[in-house]
């Protein structure tokens, strides 16, 4: 890969990190729907993504167009390797955004509470199942619908999304809902981060003895692999001391989220999947992506700006 | 044996999905322009009317922009999905301005369309008016980086083939290629008179039952102005577009008018007023012809004509009668239009525009003609552009996923079934929020000063 098709698989990174991220707060707040205890505290934590959520689904449209503008031939490739799979997904998320702006326009919205937590649940699954076969190295294959998550580590791969989420959900409503809901939750919080720790690392083992090659890839990048996990310690001892309790437990998550995606994507270049290597034919001709880091340029530093204002402003009590 | 095949299941697939989208996509264009207006108008002024409208109608504009958001991020991925053969080779262009869309339109609007929502009594009058403003610039963004991306696949431009991959080599053209700007001007348009009727429609409800309502008379008054002005000029845009087209696409123009060959004795080309377009025996039957007229609007002379249908082979037209009469439908729910302006400035001008009962009660059913009309005119667009996915260049059989039949039907089942619980909960939802009164959205100190 060159120069500017390194930047861009950079950015297409890390916008499926902040993807996670952000919906997977989202998506989160549904997981954790049956786990609240009052109707009020479920409809508090509803109107607590309401402002954000399209703008958290949006990184993933971001980074599947920027992959679709970069790298077309992964891009027609994964997508249809996963037809079904990715319908279904697309209509949970379709029931998912229309139950945030229908919610508070029906005369019984909690009716929704259900629908939220399955669809959520489903989504996360599926993103999960089919991240963990892209990891795997499926999907650069021109026949359609060969993808197959229902093999055991794609099932992990489901699971530990659904907890990861779960976990992102959890810490999020416990720094943005009044303190009286989310306190009575202390023990359900320990368990839920102990079994979705204990999982990942399941998964990963599995993950490293299915795909021999990440495994000696991540053995040959030992160097860099611990540089980010130190760097993720430093930002999680950080964030115990600099902010308040309430909020370090979303940063910590948020921390190791960033970090082992960061070693993934690591371990996966300059490959554009596992054992795929990007040849001339799977890049954009070079002018596409000029072009489109120039609009990129422009614009993330903006996105940025505007989302951290709307955060900030719409979070101040 | 299954009566459609992969190709057949696949467009069906994505004109669903498109047809659907259309209609939250249109509302979401004119609502926020108007409700943008709305929230400015009343932070200037002061006054309590534009502040009513303002909250008459953003919960409409919220329920509708969530579908609207929803379903055209299926089309985005759909189109990866179903069409494996134009992303990879056209993903260099494509791809490109899709996500030109994405960075400055989308993020944009769903930001700002929170603080909108959200931030009212947390940022402040002038950041409100701001984020109103964005969100409505964030939906012309969006059309723009969307409909040059569809204009590109219909007027290709600045690129070169090599090698099985379509380089872009100018950007300026591939953007603004020959068809870009008719079709974002025509698209823009045709929103705000779709959004423009179903305001003045649910205003005319309201004045049937309560005709002294301050709020609803300012509602119908301004929506009957925007299409004084928006009409006529979308006709004159429109057939603008029509010789934009006939330039580009003549085969497109010539199934519009179902002219499949030169008759001497005719002197120019009738218009076609009604007419069943026959394929197989490659002419109109039954058809109702006003003489001359069809070389008047296309050629701007009595006389001149346009290559008919059968200079082209049979694979390279269009399904003639459903381009013929979508295109119908367009133009005489446009020509109807200008009719209900025509009596609504005559009514105006007697000064009984809200009490004339008949007229009121006439604009409540107008309330999905101009959504009517833009489902006309992209199936015109789309239908009358195949079999080409980029015209002249790749069709859209090379284009398409080799799925198997099932696996089409099975997730068209799964879009269909979403797509219409939505539509259920939607229109229940519409109606709802419609009964309000907009009389009791009135505060005296709510006046969009804070």
């Amino acid at each position: 890969m060159d120069t500017l098709a390194t930047v861009l698989y950079i950015l297409i990174a890390l916008a499926l990190s902040i993807y996670f991220l952000l919906d997977g707060y989202t998506l989160g707040v549904g997981l954790n729907m049956p786990f609240l205890r009052h109707k009020q505290t479920r409809e508090h934590a509803i109107h607590s993504v309401t402002p954000f959520w399209d703008a958290n689904q949006t990184w993933l449209v971001f980074a599947v167009s920027a992959l679709y503008g970069a790298f077309p031939a992964l891009y027609s490739a994964i997508l249809p390797a996963f037809y079904i799979e990715i319908v279904v997904l697309l209509m949970l998320l379709f029931v998912r955004g229309i139950v945030f702006e229908f919610y508070e326009k029906f005369s019984h919205p909690e009716r929704f509470h259900a629908l939220l937590f399955v669809a959520a649940l489903t989504a996360a699954f599926l993103q999960g199942a089919i991240a963990t076969q892209i990891l795997m190295g499926q999907g650069l294959s021109d026949e359609p619908s060969h993808g197959d998550i229902w093999q055991y580590e794609s099932a992990l791969g489901g699971a530990v999304f659904i907890l990861g989420y779960a976990v992102l959900g959890s810490a999020w409503l416990r720094m943005t809902l009044p303190r009286a809901s989310t306190d009575s939750q202390s023990t359900y919080r320990l368990i839920l981060g102990i079994v979705a720790f204990l999982l990942l690392v399941l998964w990963i083992v599995t993950c490293l003895i299915e795909q021999p090659l990440l495994a000696s890839r991540v053995g040959e990048r030992g160097g860099i692999i611990a540089g980010f996990a130190a760097t993720g310690i430093v930002g999680a001892v950080l964030a115990r001391n600099l902010v308040n309790t309430r909020t370090a437990a979303f940063l910590w998550a948020a921390c190791i989220l960033m970090v082992l995606t960061a070693i993934v994507y690591v371990c996966i270049y300059p490959d554009l999947l596992i054992g795929s290597p990007a040849d001339e034919g799977a890049i954009a001709p070079h002018a596409s992506l000029l072009f489109l880091l120039v609009g990129l340029a422009i614009a993330l530093p903006l996105i940025v700006t505007y989302t951290l204002y709307s955060y900030r402003s719409l979070l101040k009590s | 044996m299954f009566p459609l095949d992969t190709l057949d299941l696949a467009r069906l697939q994505f004109a669903s999905t498109l047809l659907f989208h259309i209609i939250f996509l249109a509302l979401s264009i004119g609502l926020s322009t108007y409700l943008a207006f709305l929230r400015c108008m009343a932070a200037w002024k002061g006054d309590a009317i534009y502040m009513a409208l303002y909250r008459y109608w953003l919960p409409h504009f919220t329920a509708n922009y969530g579908a609207g958001v929803v379903s055209g991020v299926v089309m985005a991925f759909e189109l990866g999905l179903n069409w494996q053969g134009f992303t990879r080779a056209a993903g260099g262009i494509n791809g490109v301005l899709l996500s030109y869309e994405v960075v400055t339109a989308f993020f944009l609007e769903a930001t700002f369309f929170g603080l909108m929502i959200f931030g009212e009594g947390k940022i402040g009058t002038r950041m409100h008016c701001f984020s109103a403003i964005m969100v409505a610039v964030g939906a012309y963004l969006s059309s723009f980086w969307i409909l040059a991306s569809n204009s590109w696949m219909q007027t290709p431009a600045g690129f070169l083939h090599e090698a099985g991959t379509y380089v872009p080599v100018d950007w300026l053209a591939v953007v603004f290629n020959p068809s870009s700007l008719y079709r974002l001007v025509h698209m823009s348009l045709a929103a705000m008179i779709a959004t423009a009727f179903v305001v003045a429609s649910i205003a005319a409800w309201h004045l049937l039952k309560d005709r002294t309502d301050p709020v609803s008379r300012k509602m119908l008054s301004m929506a009957l102005w925007m299409l004084t002005f928006v009409v006529p000029l979308q006709i004159a845009a429109g057939d603008l577009h029509g010789l934009n087209t006939l330039e580009n696409q003549p085969v497109k123009v010539a199934a519009m008018e179902a002219y499949w060959e030169h008759k001497p004795e005719q002197g120019g080309m009738p218009m076609v007023v009604a007419a069943w377009p026959d394929s197989a025996s490659e002419s109109n039957r039954f058809a109702l012809e006003i003489p001359r007229l069809s070389s008047l609007y296309l050629t701007h002379s009595l006389t001149e004509k346009i290559q008919p249908l059968t200079a082209w082979p049979e694979t390279e037209r269009p399904n003639v009668p459903l381009v013929f009469w979508s295109f119908r439908l367009m133009v005489y729910t446009g020509f109807a239009m200008l009719g209900i302006v025509a009596v609504s400035l005559y009514l105006r001008h007697r000064r009984s525009l809200f009490d004339t009962r008949w007229f009121l009660r006439a604009m409540t059913l107008t309330l999905p003609m101009g959504l009517i009309a833009i489902e006309a005119g992209w199936i015109t667009t789309e239908a009358g552009r195949q079999p080409w996915i980029i015209y002249g260049e790749m069709t859209t059989r090379e284009a398409v996923t080799p799925y198997g039949t099932w696996q089409l039907i099975a997730s068209l089942a799964v879009l269909w079934t979403i797509y219409t619980l939505v539509s259920v909960a939607g229109t229940y939802l519409f109606f709802k929020l419609t009964r309000r009164s907009p009389r009791a959205m009135l505060a005296k100190d709510d006046n969009g000063v804070s």
